[in-house]
């Protein structure tokens, strides 16, 4: 792993979730001497997320409410990543955590069903330090397994990186500098973009669609944009003028169920990601445009017979790939 | 009276076999069959209505049935007029057709199988083959070809095909043996091409042609069956084939050794031999090898390289738990040493019927008549002893003494002179005879199961449900013959799924009793292994039961053996000896999987309830003791010496253990164990977030301390399950554990708990952004407490004022407060809470942030609006 090829998504908001009540994360620690010292863990460690899912957030529960947002869980996962490593782990808290890799896998597509009153959701994370130089961990991979109300229903992995500052810096500019330096392979929008239909990628709110109406080629393939929300700081740029990672693992899920429905003809209200796994491999300039190109697989079913669409999804900017990703949409009725 | 059904059913009478009785009517034809094939047992009513109707019975079923039945018994009247009417019986909950067996082809053809197979056993070969050809000849096509089959007649058909295909395979192996592998090539050509996946007939065929001197032959058609295993299955053939092909590449002689003593052989086992010379070769008198052994290679190389470097008087003794595979073993190791015992190799079982050990009289003179030397008769047991060893003498002969009873009986029978030598197989080593190198069996290694069981039930089971087949083999604790014995029941009931196995195994109560099939038992030899041990042990064994499964210490043993360190290490070194007990990595020990399983059940059987409730008081008394040793280890830094190893570990390998003594507890009626238990477990609980084990024996602690009338302890519980709810986030269920806490608390004056209780409801407030009612209820909770107070209790009521204070801006007052922690956690020699003490004093002086770590390693995330309320 070389930090020039790694990236990319930056941690979570710094004042929790919106419309998210409040959680406990409890640390359980395998072994009492470094947490009772204060020492950093140089093993495994074992945290519990808890609460209630939100209700009221304005993009997770935007939408038919057929079920609850996976993307909780990869928020959740990022909104507390970079505090475990700063806190457990003894990363200086100068370096910032970027998750450069995250799946997540549905076991219970049920258990995602959202019913009336809250949801508990309770995410077991397993956090263990990588590449630790002179005692300090440069990155840290998770576990991930996922219940709701209980009843197990997901599992994943997720990878992140601590960038020193100083390199960080420099990968910044290193990236706003690679994207550009070739013109010839600009790629932009022939003409004005205009938004899907929010009821195509499963939402209520325009606000919330963050990809353009696509155009189709050959076997189901589309080509879409993506929109950024400026003055949406969940689907805006961050403060160094990159696309935030809740814009980016959004489009993807917009991308894959616009291309279920579109490609086989899944029912968007109905559909949900069963199953993604997402490489990021570069930044997302703001002030560029981010293509989406998705390719649907061959319907397929789940162990309990419901339809099932893989989408393989690349995001580019000028044609150099900032995310892959493997998606699975299925259709729950 | 005849009833033939192996094939068309033909049923003849005392008329002679001109005259053909089969009903015409389809239906008396099935109930007729199902009868037969279940002769001489009750066929209840219901299955008789299932066979006939499956799941769409009529209306009048029951009636349409007696119907039937009155029809066979004029037809069995007819048949015999004599007692014809007689056979057929109505006893509850059915009907019973009784018949001696030789009027029905299928007894005889089950008789003459088992005799078959016990001759080839003993490799009486000539009687193998000709007892399996007469069993095979009994076959007129498919059981019951002309009758519609139910469940019932479905499955005794596989079961029987498959009991067909096997005395076939024990008849060309008996011929394999008797050297007859010219006339045998076309007979198993045709067989190869009509079963092309059965691997076993291949492998006759590979060793026909490479013993007739065709191995390119034999090699062509082990490539065949691989090309068409891998094309149409995409597996390789399994191991045993695999291991016959690596032999025949290498042009291995011992393949050969069989047809060469065929003379003498023969000679031997039909009785008609004359005495053969002393010191004449005696030929392979060895059974066959197990054709489906997999795995052991490091024991097999063991025992290879101690027979190769055997110095005089010395032998090798294979040791291990019942079913664990020592005879197989040892018959692999005796046919692979063939070539360094060129004067043969003799196998004797010691022990034909269990519980009966040959004398070594018997025994040597057995021994003696397989060599070919007769003995005057009425010979002493001293004539008998020298005539023996003179055998062995400067000869190269390898012995394979199995079940090997006592030292005394072995002692005679074994070489005293170099080039000799011999494998014991025994369950108990045989330490005390000189020159013992033993070799010790355990359980198989997950891989080595799952060859075995592939080997034996076919690598397409495995291959369809591989999740299911690691579940089954765990389930069998990995042991060789439990392997082979659900191998064989998914093999005869092919409708059977490896899950569905599974699911009747899962159940302890019954899965001893499941594995069983024909001749093959598991429970058998466990019981016997268990009937052996003397009775102290066989009691310290069952008490074993009370303990889960997996590892565990001296000190648990000792518990529910209720005896000092020193009685506790004598009884546990006895069971190991009797391989009753297999020691862990470790100091522990661990008792095998289904030997555990045996345990339970003579435990349930053989011991009474105040016995065993004793026990497990002992045994929660011990966990107690530990929990809070590992306690003053962890958090007061305080070894006493006697604590359990890696007490940093100890919660996380003891939990399932800790959560089934307090169940056993509970169900057992002994309240107090089972309350003082789970108050023991209270920190660990908490620490480790280990919330179904915290609810699980939280809920019946509470339910013990409610019975046993101890309020104290039913008021701590409910604050403890006030604080699992709260860390769990269910506010409402820890509003309603803590305000109940409270109120039991204030009737029965427990101050220290009724102040944690009110900690815990101002807590609730303060998340719901109630700051007037948490600061109340937080002035109560100090008040209820008053100096001296509990320091316990105190402190959570500081924690808790010091957050208040934060939450209100006031950073010099939770400074204050927490100082004050900080001061009690050092008095409660608490390490854990003085680290978080020191960490909540420097969130005091930096300022709180979104996240704030409320209790010991619980971070709160995004805090409710700050509270308008002053700091207390």
């Amino acid at each position: 792993m070389t930090i020039e090829s790694t990236a990319i998504v930056g941690p979570g908001l710094d004042h929790g979730l919106p419309g998210h009540a409040t959680r406990h994360l409890i640390h359980c620690p395998p072994s009492w001497d470094h947490y009772l010292l204060e020492a950093p863990s140089s093993g495994e460690e074992r945290f519990l997320l808890t609460g209630d899912a939100p209700s009221t957030h304005p993009l997770f529960n935007d939408g038919p409410g057929h079920f609850h947002d996976p993307q909780l869980v990869t928020e959740a996962v990022r909104e507390i990543g970079e505090f475990v490593g700063q806190q457990y782990f003894g990363v200086p808290a100068d370096r910032p955590g970027l998750f450069y890799r995250v799946g997540l896998g549905v076991t219970e597509v049920a258990a995602w069903r959202a019913g009336r009153g809250p949801a508990r959701m309770t995410t077991e994370l397993r956090a263990t330090p990588a590449n630790t130089v002179n005692g300090v961990p440069r990155g840290m991979d998770f576990h991930l397994a996922v219940s709701l109300n209980d009843v197990p229903c997901a599992t994943g992995t997720a990878s992140l990186v601590f960038v020193m500052p100083g390199l960080h810096r420099k990968q910044l500019a290193h990236s706003r500098w690679a994207v550009r330096a070739a013109p010839e392979l600009a790629d932009e929008p022939d003409g004005p973009v205009r938004p899907v239909e929010p009821g195509a990628v499963g939402r209520d709110a325009a606000a919330n669609v963050v990809v353009s109406e696509p155009t189709q080629s050959s076997q189901g393939r589309l080509s879409t944009w993506i929109l950024l929300h400026r003055d949406d700081p969940a689907l805006g740029a961050t403060a160094d003028g990159h696309l935030t990672g809740t814009l980016l693992m959004e489009s993807l899920r917009q991308a894959s169920v616009l291309t279920a429905g579109r490609a086989v003809g899944l029912v968007p209200e109905r559909a949900m990601l069963a199953a993604c796994e997402v490489h990021f491999r570069g930044y997302a300039e703001a002030d560029l445009p981010v293509r989406c190109a998705t390719v649907p697989g061959p319907v397929g079913r789940d162990a309990a017979g419901r339809p099932t669409v893989p989408v393989t999804l690349t995001l580019t900017q000028n044609r150099r790939t900032v995310a892959e990703a493997r998606t699975t949409v299925v259709q729950d009725f | 009276m005849r009833f033939r059904i192996l094939g068309p059913m033909e049923i003849e009478g005392s008329a002679g076999p001109g005259v053909s009785h089969t009903p015409q009517a389809a239906k008396l034809r099935a109930v007729l069959g199902t009868l037969l094939v279940r002769a001489n047992q009750v066929v209840s009513v219901d299955s008789l209505v299932t066979e006939l109707w499956q799941d769409e019975p009529p209306r009048t079923a029951t009636s349409t049935l007696h119907v039937y039945v009155s029809q066979l018994r004029k037809l069995l009247d007819t048949v015999d007029p004599a007692r014809g009417r007689e056979l057929l019986r109505t006893q509850p909950p059915g009907y019973r057709l009784s018949l001696a067996p030789d009027l029905l082809d299928l007894s005889v053809f089950e008789e003459l199988h088992r005799l078959g197979r016990e001759a080839l056993a003993d490799g009486r070969y000539h009687s193998a083959a000709d007892l399996q050809r007469r069993a095979i000849a009994l076959w007129r096509g498919p059981l019951l070809s002309d009758t519609p089959h139910g469940p019932l007649l479905e499955g005794a058909a596989a079961q029987l095909a498959e009991a067909g295909a096997a005395a076939l395979d024990q008849r060309i192996r008996a011929d394999l043996e008797l050297g007859r592998h010219h006339e045998l090539i076309a007979e198993l050509r045709s067989l190869a091409t009509e079963h092309p996946l059965r691997e076993e007939l291949h492998g006759h065929l590979m060793l026909a042609l490479y013993r007739a001197g065709r191995q390119a032959e034999a090699l062509q058609s082990f490539a065949g069956l691989r090309k068409l295993l891998v094309a149409e299955l995409a597996v390789e053939p399994g191991p045993p084939l695999q291991r016959l092909h690596r032999r025949i590449l290498a042009g291995d002689p011992g393949l050969l050794l069989t047809a060469a003593g065929d003379e003498d052989l023969a000679a031997a086992r039909t009785g008609a031999e004359a005495a053969r010379p002393p010191g004449g070769v005696a030929g392979g008198v060895l059974p066959p090898a197990d054709p489906v052994f997999t795995g052991r290679d490091t024991a097999l190389a063991r025992v290879e390289e101690l027979l190769r470097n055997a110095p005089a008087g010395s032998f090798v003794a294979v040791a291990g738990q019942p079913g664990v595979g020592k005879t197989a073993l040892a018959l692999e190791a005796a046919h692979r040493s063939g070539p360094a015992f060129p004067d043969g190799r003799l196998f004797l079982d010691l022990q034909p019927e269990p519980g009966r050990p040959l004398p070594a009289t018997k025994a040597i003179s057995t021994l003696l008549r397989r060599r070919g030397v007769r003995l005057a008769h009425g010979a002493g047991a001293g004539e008998l002893r020298d005539a023996w060893q003179e055998q062995l003498t400067d000869r190269q002969l390898l012995l394979v003494l199995d079940n090997a009873d006592s030292e005394a009986q072995l002692r005679p029978l074994l070489p005293t002179t170099a080039g000799s030598s011999a494998i014991v197989t025994a369950r108990r080593l045989p330490a005390g005879l000189g020159g013992v190198r033993p070799v010790l069996l355990d359980a198989l290694d997950p891989e080595e199961a799952r060859l075995l069981f592939a080997a034996a039930a076919g690598p397409e089971r495995e291959a369809a449900e591989p999740a299911a087949v690691r579940e089954l083999l765990e389930l069998c604790g990995r042991l060789p013959l439990a392997v082979r014995v659900v191998a064989a029941q998914l093999t005869a009931r092919p409708h059977w799924s490896v899950a569905s196995l599974v699911d009747r195994l899962r159940d302890e109560r019954f899965r001893l009793g499941e594995l069983q099939i024909g001749e093959l038992d598991a429970r058998a030899p466990l019981l016997r292994a268990y009937q052996d041990a003397r009775p102290e042990l066989r009691q310290a064994f069952r008490l074993l039961g009370l303990l889960p499964a997996g590892p565990f210490g001296r000190a648990a043993a000792g518990a529910v053996f209720g005896l000092s360190p020193a009685g506790t290490a004598r009884l546990l070194d006895g069971l190991v000896d009797d391989r009753l007990l297999v020691t862990a990595d470790g100091a522990g020990y661990r008792v095998p999987e289904l030997l555990r399983v045996l345990a339970v059940e003579r435990l349930t059987e053989e011991e009474g309830p105040q016995d065993i409730g004793d026990a497990i008081e002992r045994l929660c008394a011990e966990y107690a003791r530990a929990a809070e040793q590992v306690v003053a280890v962890l958090t007061h830094a305080r070894p006493c010496g006697d604590e359990p190893p890696e007490p940093a570990g100890w919660f996380t390998r003891e939990r399932d253990a800790l959560v089934r003594a307090v169940r056993q507890a509970h169900e057992a009626g002994r309240l107090e164990a089972a309350v003082r238990l789970v108050a023991a477990l209270d920190g660990h609980l908490e620490t480790h977030a280990a919330w179904d084990a915290w609810a699980e024996t939280h809920a019946l602690a509470l339910d013990a301390a409610r019975r046993g009338g101890d309020r104290g302890a039913e008021v701590r519980t409910l604050r403890s399950l006030g604080d699992l709810a709260w860390q769990q986030r269910r506010l409402e269920e820890a509003g309603e554990h803590y305000g109940l806490a409270r109120r039991i608390a204030e009737e029965t004056g427990h101050r220290a708990e009724l102040s944690r209780a009110l900690v815990g409801l101002a807590e609730l407030r303060t998340d719901a952004g109630d700051g007037v009612a948490a600061e109340r209820l937080l002035a109560a909770a100090l008040a209820a407490d008053p100096e001296p107070a509990d320091p316990r209790a105190r402190f959570d009521v500081l924690r808790a004022l010091g957050f208040h204070a934060l939450a209100a801006g006031d950073r010099a007052g939770a400074r204050a407060r927490f100082t004050v922690c900080l001061d009690l956690a050092r008095t409660l020699h608490d390490r854990r809470l003085e680290s978080f003490a020191r960490r909540v004093l420097r969130t005091a002086r930096s300022g709180p942030g979104h996240r704030l770590e409320v209790r010991p390693g619980v971070w709160r995330l995004h805090e409710p609006r700050p509270q308008p309320a002053p700091a207390f």
